[in-house]
């Protein structure tokens, strides 16, 4: 297991090539949003004072509220919500699928003889493996849906004792507890199907049922170091986060956003020598 | 620095040597007692154990001080509002009020089945129920006594009433749940009668509003002696408006306990088997620095006597599950006590009572009693002005609501948004800015980065809002709750914060303390408030209040242009004395060149305001534009430049929408701004008030893209868990 996790940083760290064309990917994909903001503040700062005051550490307040009453007239957070929320959904899937043709191309890097990146490998991969990890995703969806129900199922038994409390200490446990079992869940689906999609470019599979089977048993047969090593990396990418957030430096908090890329490359690379590890 | 302390015991004794032992104020200001209140009332529990039955007398001593001759008595029945979904209050909140929505079944009622003049006449039948505020007749919110003898001048009646009521489950500030109660609004509470002259009225009449979902309250100043008897499951787990005066077990196994308030216009409390009932006294002298009278007394130019406050038994009544709050709710109430004191005058009861509701009980928080105020936290605060912002306002109502008693129905921006503008004065004293954290599963693991005043806080709320109505509207006559709120607190909160600005701090406290001292326990109206800002300023203030309070114009000056001309020598060919002569261009010595410098200014919004501003140029100086007044239809400015002390004057019309300042053979302009000392907050749009003469970089754009970039990153990384 830790022969296998410290294997995944080298891959991750040799594959530098990798990580730079993931990193560009995704600010190409973000920069449709990223540039209506730049605008925005350019186009109501320019001229004026609050561009300096727009320097410090925090929203100048002025321009906040300003921004707020002029460019969204009738702002609520009711409409503005909605619209975010869609917004960030339609956005999310697009991304998803961004990631799920990438997530062949890593893989197959990864599972070549000499796993070094090279283009050829990682398109070729890509494309090979895109409509695969489609279907993978669709059958993980309905997994994923067995968790939210359980999930809701709980939440209304609790919603239940929550309508009659008097103290928000008896709910608060219970939500906790519930919010945990609901992401063990997630982590359990998750991780099943990140063994699926390596079994399948490993054995280049096109069932993805029966693949999906496959990650299942593997997953249960090998609990505790699938879990571990899933753990590991869900580990290494949440403190990665939480670093970066807690940053108020600008360079830092830009420089480490290559490292949330190396930390997707690195996962796959873990799990993949993971899966080697268990299979030989 | 013992000596202050001495003094100060001995004008605090002063002080106190006026108060009587149960609930009296102290002497300097007394309210005209207008009616007395005697209620025995014993809560009952229902079938499912729920302290929600209350069974009463109530003697009722009402004085006819007016000099009318009254042939009818008008009384309030609020829990009514709560007794079917045809009620006035119903139809208009739907059944959804303050984030709470009424759980049909839990209805709530009261039922005057007795109502007698002492000793005489049984008025039983007489009563009626009337609806003066609209058509609704199922509206059972106000009853009314036709009297058969009418009552003169200056004449007394005392009325016995019986009475049966049922709490509904909380909502709308009263209520009980599990084994709370809050019971608010309860009685029949008699109407304001108002004669001819008094709040500007032009008729006289009984002022006795329906219970409407945007409205609160509006009574007459009197005493309360009420003795309410209990399960023994609730003893010392009570609190009540005014002092508790004694209490006794009864061999039913209830317990009666005694509380009497005077110089108040309503009476509220509270019950439930879970408080953890905390009682420390704000001692004066402890809170109050010997500096911070001076200053006060300096500031006000008052005698010290007048600013000295007085001490306050203040009890806490918690769930036990917001225990480790204590601190902080005391903390909060001792501020408030402190600085509504400091600023307005002397908290003049003798106890507060601060209630935190349970769990699922909110809808009896945030709410004012007289001496009783109900708060609402959270199990894990958030904030770090939550629940200090609640208790300070409801504390804050003690004196805009309590003391100076305007009626609520009708101009509620004179309670909820003096309030606002109070609260956000003594949190930004006491606590600083706000900050705003982004709580995941009720735990603030961050913090948005943005950093407000309180009173940037009501900016950036009441500019969200279009405005519909004028703030000076009946509660029930606006467009909807929305515009109510936005109204009643935050754009009247911004209302006097500009004025404040706009007058300066000092003055300002001049103008607020004179209005409360002159107007405590009176009913001022909106006009009363105009006269008293003219009275302590000697300034007419009507441009302002007509634009800003009585109208729904937007306020936005902007600066459009600044444009820097050379000043060339001359050059060319010119005709002197007959001959041709070729005058080459001189170029002026770098640092040295002169432009006839312009900056046009614009009233972008419809509304006007005598707004200050300073342009800047390039050799370093500064000239300030002053508005030095305002008449016939034109803004008068006296312009002074900084470096030479150069004084002229120009002016503006105020029926034109834009003015060009210039400044003829003046170094470089490079900036302007518009009230630079950022003192009109009603201003729609800040960061248009300032322009510099060269764009300005793009470095803030590119840091808060990027931190766009990041956290947009970080959101769809979120979904790559699928795949």
């Amino acid at each position: 297991m830790f022969t296998a996790f410290f294997k995944g940083i080298l891959l991750a760290t040799k594959n530098w090539k990798l990580v730079l064309l993931l990193l560009v990917a995704s600010i190409l994909f973000s920069i449709p949003v990223v540039i209506p903001i730049f605008l925005l503040i350019v186009t109501t700062t320019a001229s004026t004072s609050a561009s300096g005051q727009m320097m410090a550490d925090n929203l100048y307040a002025p321009w906040a509220a300003d921004i707020v009453n002029q460019q969204f007239p009738g702002f609520s957070l009711e409409s503005f919500g909605l619209q975010l929320g869609v917004g960030i959904l339609i956005m999310g899937i697009g991304y998803l699928l961004l990631n799920i043709f990438f997530a062949g191309g890593i893989l197959e890097v990864f599972a070549s003889e000499d796993q070094r990146f090279s283009m050829r490998k990682f398109w070729s991969g890509s494309g090979a493996h895109f409509w695969r990890f489609t279907r993978l995703t669709l059958i993980s969806l309905v997994f994923y849906g067995v968790a939210i129900i359980i999930f809701l199922l709980v939440r209304s038994l609790i919603g239940r004792v929550e309508s009659r409390a008097e103290a928000f200490e008896s709910v608060v446990y219970k939500t906790w507890f519930n919010l945990f079992l609901l992401m063990l869940m997630i982590a359990f689906v998750n991780m099943i199907f990140d063994y699926a999609r390596i079994s399948t470019v490993l054995n280049d599979s096109r069932k993805m049922i029966r693949e999906t089977w496959r990650a299942i048993v593997f997953s249960i047969k090998n609990f505790l170091g699938a879990c571990c090593i899933s753990g590991f990396s869900a580990g290494a990418d949440c403190s990665h986060s939480q670093d970066v957030e807690q940053t108020q430096f600008l360079c830092l908090r830009d420089a480490l956003l290559p490292g949330q890329d190396a930390a997707k490359g690195g996962r796959a690379g873990f799990q993949v020598a993971s899966q080697h590890c268990f299979i030989r | 620095m013992k000596k202050p302390l001495i003094f100060l015991s001995l004008l605090m004794l002063i002080g106190l040597i006026g108060s009587y032992s149960t609930g009296k104020v102290t002497a300097e200001n007394e309210s005209k007692n207008v009616v007395d209140y005697k209620i025995d009332v014993q809560l009952k529990l229902d079938d499912k154990q729920h302290p929600n039955m209350l069974q009463a007398t109530e003697q009722l001593v009402w004085l006819n001080d007016s000099s009318d001759t009254i042939n009818d008595l008008q009384f309030h029945l609020y829990l009514n509002a709560f007794k079917n979904e045809k009620s006035t209050f119903f139809k208009e909140s739907g059944g959804q009020l303050r984030g709470d929505r009424f759980e049909p079944g839990q209805w709530g009622w009261i039922d005057v089945t007795e109502i007698k003049i002492a000793g005489g006449e049984d008025l039983t039948p007489r009563k009626e129920f009337i609806h003066p505020d609209d058509d609704n007749a199922d509206d059972q919110t106000v009853m009314r006594i036709p009297l058969s003898k009418p009552l003169k001048p200056g004449e007394k009646i005392t009325l016995d009433i019986k009475f049966n009521a049922k709490l509904p489950r909380v909502f709308a500030r009263t209520g009980y749940w599990g084994g709370f109660a809050m019971v608010g609004q309860w009685f029949p509470k008699i109407g304001v009668w108002e004669t001819k002259g008094e709040r500007r009225r032009e008729v006289p009449g009984w002022n006795c509003h329906q219970f409407h979902a945007n409205s609160e309250f509006y009574a007459d100043f009197g005493s309360f002696d009420v003795r309410i008897t209990v399960p023994a499951i609730y003893k010392e787990k009570i609190g009540a408006t005014g002092k508790w005066a004694s209490n006794q077990d009864n061999p039913d196994g209830t317990v009666t306990y005694n509380f009497k308030q005077e110089n108040v216009h309503d009476f509220a409390w509270t019950i439930d088997n879970d408080y953890v009932v905390t009682t420390r006294r704000f001692k004066a002298a402890d809170q109050v620095t010997r500096d911070e009278l001076d200053r006060w007394t300096e500031k006000l130019n008052l005698p010290l006597e007048q600013i000295v406050l007085t001490d306050v038994e203040v009890t806490v009544l918690l769930q036990p599950e917001h225990r480790d709050q204590v601190d902080r709710h005391f903390a909060a109430a001792f501020n408030a006590i402190k600085h509504f004191g400091l600023w307005y005058g002397r908290y003049p009861y003798q106890t507060l009572t601060v209630v935190d509701p349970p769990y699922n009980g909110g809808g009896a928080g945030g709410m004012e009693y007289p001496t009783l105020i109900t708060a609402g936290t959270t199990w894990w605060p958030t904030r770090a002005q939550s629940p200090e912002g609640v208790i300070v306002h409801e504390f804050g109502h003690q004196f805009w609501y309590g003391l100076v008693a305007t009626n609520e129905f009708e101009e509620s921006w004179m309670d909820e948004g003096f309030n606002t503008y109070s609260t956000a004065k003594v949190l930004s004293t006491a606590y600083g800015r706000e900050i705003l954290p982004i709580p995941i599963f009720g735990v603030p693991l961050f913090n948005f980065p943005l950093e407000l005043e309180p009173s940037f806080m009501d900016r950036l709320m009441t500019l969200q809002g279009k405005f519909d109505d004028p703030i000076l509207t009946p509660t029930w006559k606006y467009i909807n709750s929305r515009s109510y709120a936005l109204n009643s607190y935050s754009r009247t909160g911004l209302v006097l914060n500009t004025l404040e600005r706009f007058l300066g701090e000092d003055r300002m406290a001049k103008v607020m303390r004179a209005y409360h001292q002159k107007w405590r326990y009176r009913h001022p109206t909106s006009q009363d408030f105009f006269d008293s800002v003219k009275e302590t300023t000697g300034e007419d203030f009507t441009w302002f209040f007509d634009q800003f309070v009585k109208g729904t114009n937007t306020l936005d000056y902007e600066i459009v242009e600044i444009s820097n001309i050379p000043v060339k020598e001359r050059a060319g060919v010119f005709d002197e004395q007959g001959k041709k002569v070729e005058v080459e261009e001189k170029k002026a010595e770098k640092g040295s060149e002169k432009f006839d410098s312009e900056v046009t200014v614009r009233r972008a919004g419809e509304a006007w305001f005598p707004v200050e501003m300073a342009f800047n140029f390039k050799d370093g100086s500064t000239v300030t534009a002053i508005p030095k007044g305002v008449h016939d239809g034109v803004i008068d400015y006296n312009l002074t430049a900084g470096k030479d002390g150069r004084q002229w004057t120009d002016s503006w019309a105020i029926k034109d929408r834009w003015k060009k300042f210039k400044f003829p053979n003046s170094a470089e302009m490079i900036s302007a701004q518009i009230d630079p000392a950022q003192k009109v907050l009603l201003d729609a749009n800040l960061t248009n008030n300032t322009r510099q003469e060269s764009a300005t970089g793009i470095g803030a754009a590119s840091r808060w893209s990027s931190g766009a970039l990041f956290w947009i990153q970080s959101i769809l990384q979120a979904f790559t868990l699928l795949s």
